[in-house]
């Protein structure tokens, strides 16, 4: 008679991955330090309803190592309400000043961007999404933003968002984060929207003694 | 003495190896030359062909030190290696950088909403670690008319955009010790309504450009908007318009989210920017 077999051991738990280590902090007043002082400047989209205020929510996440200064406010917020011009312009003119010290390059910011819609009625959408990553040199540069708005799983579905008459959207399907490069985000279709303009100036800081070579 | 002597030797290296361009090899301080004052400086001894302004530098440099070694120095000379020292003391111990703005607001575009002339406000604003060290922060300019009429029947007919030209002069000189808060301007544009009452008809900013250098920037307007109807036909009315208590908030992010603008409008500006003494602090640009 065979031995029923000895009950295993318990199996051993899913090995939790071991924390990135943080780099290093350098010596004070060698820090490579980071300026990033611009405008978010206008949105161009031609074909929405003129009677639609559109806003935009935006929000600069950098990696563990990036250290933020000044308040953490002023790294997340929201523009003003706009009406387009008779070109289809969309004109927020929002300050940006980001201050950084970074004591590891990996993870470099990015500008993550939902632009939402104030219509007639008063009712908050979600229009579309869009992200970019700040400038890695010194210097002007102005960036298009292309953003991108999810596609509804039916037909039915999406001609009521077309039509905004559900009202119900707005609501996320994951935080923004996530949406903008999760994987949330390989399960999407999507469609092209509007364009919004960034325009950025960059100074860096102990650039040289970090041997930082941005062409 | 010892003190005077490392700053002449450290100041002379930089300036000498800003000549070379060569940051890593540094030439060895000027010795004094122990048989006297006729030996020249060791970057003409080894026979490399040298810049001019190198030549010149170097033979007074280490003349000067000789003579101080041997204590045939003048009373004059001590004077004025010491004033030399002093500066150079205060410059290397630099604690602001300065920011000198020139430029003006040149001219505005309206599109088809400009009727009258138009004047404009400027402002311009900055953070807590700055400071205008001098020139004039804030202006108005003069009342503009447009060359072009700008009814919208004319203008279409004779293909030209009404342009209102100020061409109002900037200049202010900034000191700071971060780049945080950089100077913005914050511009609110006047014009006149169909009862010829003077109503706001664009805000806007822009931030002074970091870099070095001419730049012209072109401001896009907004006006802001009453959240009713109502409100929006009674401004329009009696020539009361939703506008701003304060329009300096325009250079900062508080408070900006509860703002209704229409968009509409340009004001083009041009900037010439220099700076001073940013290299201190290993800024780039």
């Amino acid at each position: 008679m065979t031995a029923l077999p000895a009950p295993s051991a318990p199996a051993p738990p899913a090995p939790v991955p071991a924390p990135k280590p943080r780099a290093p902090p350098c010596a004070p007043g060698d820090e490579f330090e980071l300026h990033f002082i611009g405008e978010l400047e206008w949105l161009a989209w031609a074909g929405l309803e003129v009677d639609d205020g559109l806003f935009v929510d935006y929000s600069c996440e950098a990696g563990m190592d990036w250290l933020p200064i000044a308040r953490k406010e002023g790294f997340v917020g929201q523009t003003q309400t706009c009406y387009a011009d008779a070109h289809g312009v969309y004109v927020f003119n929002h300050p940006i000043d980001f201050h950084y010290i970074a004591d590891s390059v990996a993870s470099w910011p990015q500008l993550h961007l939902q632009v939402f819609k104030l219509d007639a009625a008063g009712r908050v959408e979600t229009l579309a999404y869009g992200s970019m990553t700040l400038p890695n040199a010194c210097g002007h540069r102005e960036v298009t933003v292309r953003t991108w708005r999810p596609l509804q799983r039916n037909v039915l579905e999406e001609a009521r968002t077309v039509s905004s008459t559900s009202g119900a959207d707005g609501a996320l399907p994951a935080s923004r984060a996530e949406v903008l490069h999760g994987e949330v985000r390989s399960k999407m279709v999507t469609k092209t929207s509007g364009s919004i303009l960034v325009a950025l100036d960059t100074i860096f800081r102990n650039a040289g003694k970090h041997q930082i070579l941005t062409g | 003495m010892a003190s005077f002597n490392t700053v002449l030797h450290r100041t002379q290296d930089e300036a000498t190896q800003n000549l070379l361009g060569t940051v890593d090899t540094p030439l060895p301080p000027p010795q004094p030359p122990p048989s006297g004052p006729s030996q020249l400086g060791p970057s003409v001894s080894n026979g490399a062909p040298i810049p001019p302004a190198l030549e010149v530098t170097a033979p007074i440099g280490s003349a000067q030190a000789a003579s101080r070694l041997m204590g045939t120095e003048t009373e004059d000379t001590k004077r004025s290696r010491a004033d030399d020292a002093q500066r150079e003391k205060t410059e290397m111990q630099a604690t602001c950088f300065r920011m000198v703005l020139n430029g003006e607001i040149e001219s505005a575009e309206m599109g088809s909403g400009g009727h009258g002339p138009l004047m404009c406000i400027f402002s311009m604003q900055h953070g807590p670690d700055w400071t205008v060290v001098s020139g004039a922060s804030d202006g108005i300019t003069q009342l503009a008319c447009a060359s072009v009429p700008t009814s919208s029947f004319v203008t279409s007919w004779r293909g030209g955009l009404a342009e209102f030209v100020w061409s109002f002069p900037l200049g202010v000189v900034y000191k700071s010790t971060s780049p945080f808060g950089w100077p913005r301007i914050v511009v609110t544009v006047y014009g006149t309504d169909l009862c010829n009452r003077r109503v706001v008809k664009g805000y806007g900013s822009v931030h002074v450009p970091c870099q070095p250098g001419r730049h012209t920037r072109t401001i896009r307007l907004y006006c802001p908007l009453s959240s009713s109807p109502l409100t929006r036909l009674l401004g329009a009315l009696f020539g009361n318009p939703a506008q701003l208590v304060d329009p300096r908030i325009l250079a900062g992010t508080d408070g900006r989210e509860v703002i209704r603008v229409q968009s509409g409008g340009k004001v083009r500006v041009h900037f010439d920017v220099m700076l001073k003494d940013t290299s201190s602090f290993n800024y780039a640009f």
